[in-house]
C-alpha cells in the first residue's frame, strides 16, 4: 500500500470500504478518510485561494463525504470522485469569499501568533520558498507536483485521481519540475511563456 | 532529444522509476553535457526540500477526522424539520397558557443569559416586563456581559451581507453582521508542535508568547 496511513482504520483496506461507504456504513468511510485525507490535502493546497485554510477545506470535503457518498455510481473511480468533491470545496469556498464583503477591521490589538495551521510543521526556508514558488505555477502542473510530493503517490495513482493518461502525468511533473527550477533559479522563471502556454492546456 | 525529454528522464531517475535503458540514456546524454549532472543534482535537491513543505502542510489532514453522522448536513436538515414540525404545535401551547394563565407566568420561562447564574432569569436582570423587545434584551446582555468582563465592546461597524427590497410596503430589507468582542479565560493552551515517528502531529502545551493584553 503506497499512501500513509496514519492511524489503523478499523476497517480492512480494499475495495469492500468503498462499496461499504457508499451504503452507509461510517466505520467504511472512516477507514476511507484515513486512507485518502492526506493527498486530498494536497489537492486542496492546489485548488485553494491564498485565504482559505486547508483545514477548513478538509472539514468540508469530509462533510461531503459524509452526506454525498451515497451518490458515487462507480465505486473504482472512488479517487477521482474525492477529488472532484475537493476541487470544489475549494472553488466553492473561494467563490463565497468573493461575494462576501470583507469584515470590518477591529480597532483592538492584533490577534497573538497564528496558530491556524494546526498540524503545520516548522520546515526550513529553502521548502517553504519552493512552496510559495510552486503557488505561480499553472494548476495543471502544480497538483500533479504535490500529490507526486506526498509519500509514496505514484504516477498510476495519480492518473487516477486526476482523470489522467500515466503518461501526461508524468510529463506535466517534469514540466513542473523545471518551471519550479527555473523560478528558484532566476526567482522569475525565463519559462514565462511557457508557463503561460501550460496554463491554457 | 530535447529538454522535455531530459526532464523526464531526471523526473523518472529522482522518483527511482528510471529503467536501466532510461539510466543508461542520461548517464550517455550527461557524459555529452555535464550540465545534465547539475540539473539532476539541483532538481534532486529541490524535490526533497518540496516534498519536506508538502509533506508538512498535508500533515494538517491527520488532525481532522470523519465528522459523526449526526452532525452531517443531512442529519442537520432532518432535526430542523422535526422541530419545525413540532413548533407551531408549541408556540400554539404557549399562546394558550399565555391566554389561560396570564402572561406574567411567561417571565418565570424565559432564557437566560450566557455566562449567567442560570437560576436567574434575564428579565430579572434587566428589570424588563413582557413587552420586553429583542433590542432591549441584547443591550441587557452588553450591559451585563460588561460588568462580568465577559463582554469586551459591539464592534460599531456592521457588516452588510446582503440587500433586497422589502416585499411589502416598500423599502429595504437589509441582512448584516453584529459583531461582539468577548473575552474568555482558559487554564491552559495547547497546540500542535512537531510531529512523531509515525508523522502524527503531537499536542504540546503552548508557552509562548501569550499575546497582548487588551
Amino acid at each position: 500500500m503506497e499512501f500513509l496511513v496514519t492511524t489503523d482504520p478499523e476497517y480492512p483496506a480494499g475495495d469492500t470500504v468503498v462499496v461499504d461507504a457508499v451504503n452507509g456504513d461510517h466505520a467504511a468511510m472512516d477507514a476511507l478518510w484515513h486512507e485518502h485525507r492526506r493527498w486530498i490535502a494536497a489537492v486542496l493546497l492546489a485548488h485553494k485561494s491564498t485565504e482559505d485554510q486547508v483545514e477548513d477545506l478538509l472539514q468540508d470535503v469530509a462533510m461531503t463525504i459524509v452526506s454525498k457518498i451515497n451518490t458515487l455510481r462507480d465505486t473504482r473511480h472512488v479517487r477521482a470522485w474525492l477529488r472532484t468533491v475537493a476541487v470544489n470545496a475549494a472553488r466553492a469556498s473561494a467563490r463565497s469569499r468573493r461575494a462576501r464583503p470583507r469584515l470590518a477591521p477591529l480597532s483592538v490589538d492584533p490577534p497573538g501568533p497564528d496558530h491556524s495551521g494546526a498540524a503545520r510543521v516548522t520546515v526550513d526556508d529553502e521548502a517553504r520558498h519552493l512552496m510559495t514558488l510552486a503557488a505561480r505555477l499553472p494548476k495543471s502542473y502544480r497538483e500533479p507536483l504535490l500529490l507526486r510530493a506526498v509519500h509514496g503517490m505514484r504516477g498510476r495513482q495519480i492518473a487516477e485521481i486526476m482523470n489522467l493518461a500515466e503518461a501526461t502525468v508524468e510529463t506535466r511533473i517534469a514540466r513542473g519540475r523545471r518551471m519550479l527550477r527555473d523560478l528558484a533559479r532566476t526567482g522569475n522563471s525565463d519559462d514565462t511563456a511557457q508557463i503561460a502556454i501550460a496554463a491554457q492546456e | 532529444m530535447n529538454d522535455l525529454h531530459d526532464d523526464i528522464l531526471i523526473s523518472q531517475a529522482i522518483d527511482g522509476n528510471a529503467t536501466t535503458a532510461e539510466w543508461d540514456e542520461l548517464t550517455a546524454r550527461a557524459e555529452a553535457d555535464p550540465t545534465i549532472w547539475r540539473t539532476l543534482a539541483a532538481t534532486l535537491r529541490e524535490h526533497g526540500a518540496f516534498g519536506r513543505a508538502v509533506n508538512a502542510d498535508v500533515a494538517v489532514a491527520d488532525s481532522i477526522e470523519m465528522p459523526a453522522p449526526e452532525i452531517t448536513p443531512t442529519a442537520r436538515r432532518a432535526t430542523v424539520s422535526r422541530f419545525r414540525g413540532w413548533s407551531g404545535w408549541a408556540i400554539a401551547a404557549v399562546l394558550t397558557i399565555a391566554w389561560v394563565g396570564g402572561v406574567h407566568n411567561l417571565v418565570k420561562t424565559e432564557p437566560t443569559m450566557p455566562g449567567t447564574d442560570s437560576a436567574q432569569p434575564l428579565t430579572n436582570h434587566a428589570g424588563f416586563g413582557d413587552g420586553t423587545t429583542a433590542a432591549q434584551l441584547l443591550q441587557a446582555y452588553l450591559d451585563k456581559g460588561r460588568q462580568e468582563d465577559i463582554v469586551i465592546a459591539e464592534v460599531p461597524e456592521r457588516v452588510l451581507i446582503r440587500t433586497r427590497p422589502a416585499g411589502t410596503g416598500g423599502g429595504y430589507e437589509l441582512l448584516y453582521l453584529r459583531q461582539i468582542l468577548e473575552r474568555t479565560v482558559v487554564p491552559n493552551l495547547y497546540e500542535f508542535y512537531s510531529q512523531d515517528e509515525m508523522g502524527r502531529p503531537t499536542l504540546v502545551r503552548y508557552v509562548g508568547n501569550r499575546g497582548p493584553s487588551m
